[in-house]
């Protein structure tokens, strides 16, 4: 399985187009909003920094892993697969784990462009703390990502992780603050599974530790979803 | 003879997907080194047979073993291996990756440069897996069935869309690799093929077999003989008056006579058609007794 799984991060450092979308875009995105736009204050800097690394990671997630597994089931490679000993539950597994180690990158990168570029400073400890919470945070994206590509064809399911990925990231607040929007958009902004997941990582920003009352949100959200890919999976395979 | 030793064996496998009945009870026995053809029409069921045989369909009915034991420890242990309809390979990545990707995934593998000979993808293996004619492709996957050394060979309409060259190619790798008392099923619509390639053949029609048998002895069920020659200004009504004749073709002046008994009909034609020349007497192909015993129209 090793060496599948090796092949698979290999194909996807091969992938030019979607490396950028998931690598470029967030970096771009985050330099364009905090130079051009953003003032340059410091806090700014550093919660839009997690916001951008979030929504970098949840890309990688939801299109990455959704997107594949729809298309490697439509044009029958799965099929292929089903005739050598892995079962479909090791090629979930070996999907699950390349698109985490590829989250990585992506949320590395935002913090070194918000470090080395925006001058975002913060405490070691806080660093740290960071890139597994925001690892945490990409998960239930990543759950939601296998149900698309368990449910739908190909074509469908690119756009489907798409629209999710815009839908979930504006609507809780990764590209301008909840704080910003309409009351009642804000009450819906803060229902949502991406708030939550970003939520985390902006306590640890505030000097608070992540796990507040909206954990709990999260958490619900993170259960159902991975439930939600598991029902999805099962009925597939 | 004990059943563990077939490679296959199919006993009354029932498929429906909702009101269509894709196989309707097939019983089939396949011995260890036969080289077998699963011929029939587009719809006859073939590859729903192929499928719930290798287990990636459940049958509603019916028992399914290969050497044995079920498809998937069958699978499991390496002594299967197939080429699938619409298998498309693996984008982003090499022709060499994705065989030591699927080896490393086997029991026993082969060595790969073994396998890619044998398959004839040897220049291929830098190659990207996204940039490769049909004919290529079809080559990779055939070494993908064969890297895990499988006794067992199936092949689902394998040469489908493929162009003449290409087809040749394919079967050639595939003789290479029938040697050493290993066992192939393959379906085709490609009568030739079948002729060609198979020392059996069982032909499936509305998802039942409708023949199996020895080649030669299908062949022999329909018309037996054909007696081809260039006649100019043929008449095909007077032709079919010939004795022994069953069938008459004209295309321009080549006339093609299907016959019961091609002696009598070759005494006959010789005196009534003086200028019948370049005759030649064969056996008639496959596709003749083919479209006899699956009932379906020459013309």
């Amino acid at each position: 399985m090793g060496t599948y799984l090796l092949l698979e991060v290999r194909r996807t450092l091969r992938n030019v187009p979607f490396l950028l979308y998931t690598v470029g875009f967030p970096v771009g995105f985050y330099l364009l909003f905090t130079q051009v736009f953003g003032g340059g204050q410091a806090s700014w800097a550093g919660q839009y920094m997690v916001s951008m690394a979030l929504y970098g990671a949840m890309g990688a997630g939801l299109t990455g892993v959704g997107a594949r597994i729809a298309v490697e089931r439509t044009k029958g490679w799965t099929r292929t697969l089903a005739l050598t000993p892995l079962r479909p539950a090791g090629y979930l597994f070996v999907k699950l784990v390349a698109s985490i180690l590829l989250t990585l990158p992506v949320i590395l990168l935002v913090m070194l462009a918000g470090f080395a570029i925006n001058g975002v400073r913060l405490p070691a400890t806080t660093w740290l703390a960071l890139v597994p919470l925001l690892w945490l945070a990409t998960l239930p994206f990543t759950a939601l990502g296998i149900a698309i590509g368990y449910s739908v064809r190909d074509e469908v399911a690119n756009g489907v992780s798409i629209v999710l990925l815009f839908v979930l990231s504006i609507g809780g607040g990764l590209w301008m603050p909840v704080q910003l929007f309409p009351h009642w958009l804000g009450e819906v902004a803060r229902g949502l599974p991406s708030y939550r997941a970003a939520e985390l990582s902006w306590r640890v920003l505030d000097g608070h530790q992540p796990f507040g009352v909206g954990a709990l949100v999260f958490a619900g959200w993170l259960v159902a979803l991975i439930a939600f890919a598991g029902w999805r999976f099962r009925r597939a395979s | 003879m004990t059943e563990t030793a077939d490679a296959v064996v199919l006993r009354g496998v029932r498929k429906r997907y909702g009101d269509v009945t894709a196989v309707a009870g097939v019983d089939l026995t396949i011995g260890a080194g036969e080289i077998v053809a699963l011929l029939g029409p587009n719809g006859a069921g073939k590859s729903t047979t192929v499928d719930i045989m290798l287990g990636l369909r459940a049958p509603d009915a019916g028992d399914v073993r290969l050497y044995g034991t079920s498809p998937r420890r069958a699978l499991d242990a390496g002594r299967v291996g197939a080429v699938l309809q619409d298998g498309e390979l693996l984008p982003n990545a090499t022709v060499g990756e994705l065989l030591r990707a699927i080896a490393a995934l086997q029991p026993h593998p082969l060595p790969l440069t073994e396998v890619a000979a044998a398959a004839g993808v040897t220049d291929l293996l830098r190659r990207r897996s996204d940039r490769l004619s049909g004919g290529q492709a079809q080559r990779v996957r055939f070494a993908l069935a064969l890297i895990g050394d499988p006794s067992l060979l199936v092949l689902d309409e394998p040469t489908a869309g493929l162009d003449v060259a290409a087809r040749r190619d394919f079967w050639a790798a595939v003789r290479g690799y029938t040697g050493a008392g290993r066992t192939v099923l393959f379906s085709t619509h490609y009568l030739e093929e079948a002729d060609e390639v198979a020392d059996r053949v069982i032909l499936i029609d509305g998802g039942r077999v409708v023949a199996d048998g020895p080649t030669t002895a299908i062949r022999a069920m329909g018309a037996s003989r054909q007696v081809r020659c260039t006649l100019p200004d043929a008449d095909r009504t007077a032709l079919e008056l010939l004795p022994g004749v069953t069938g008459v073709e004209v295309h321009g002046d080549a006339v093609v006579l299907r016959c019961g008994d091609s002696d009598a009909t070759l005494r006959a034609l010789l005196p009534a058609y003086p200028l019948a020349h370049d005759i030649e007497v064969s056996a008639a192909p496959l596709a003749d007794a083919f479209l006899e015993l699956t009932g379906a129209e020459a013309r």
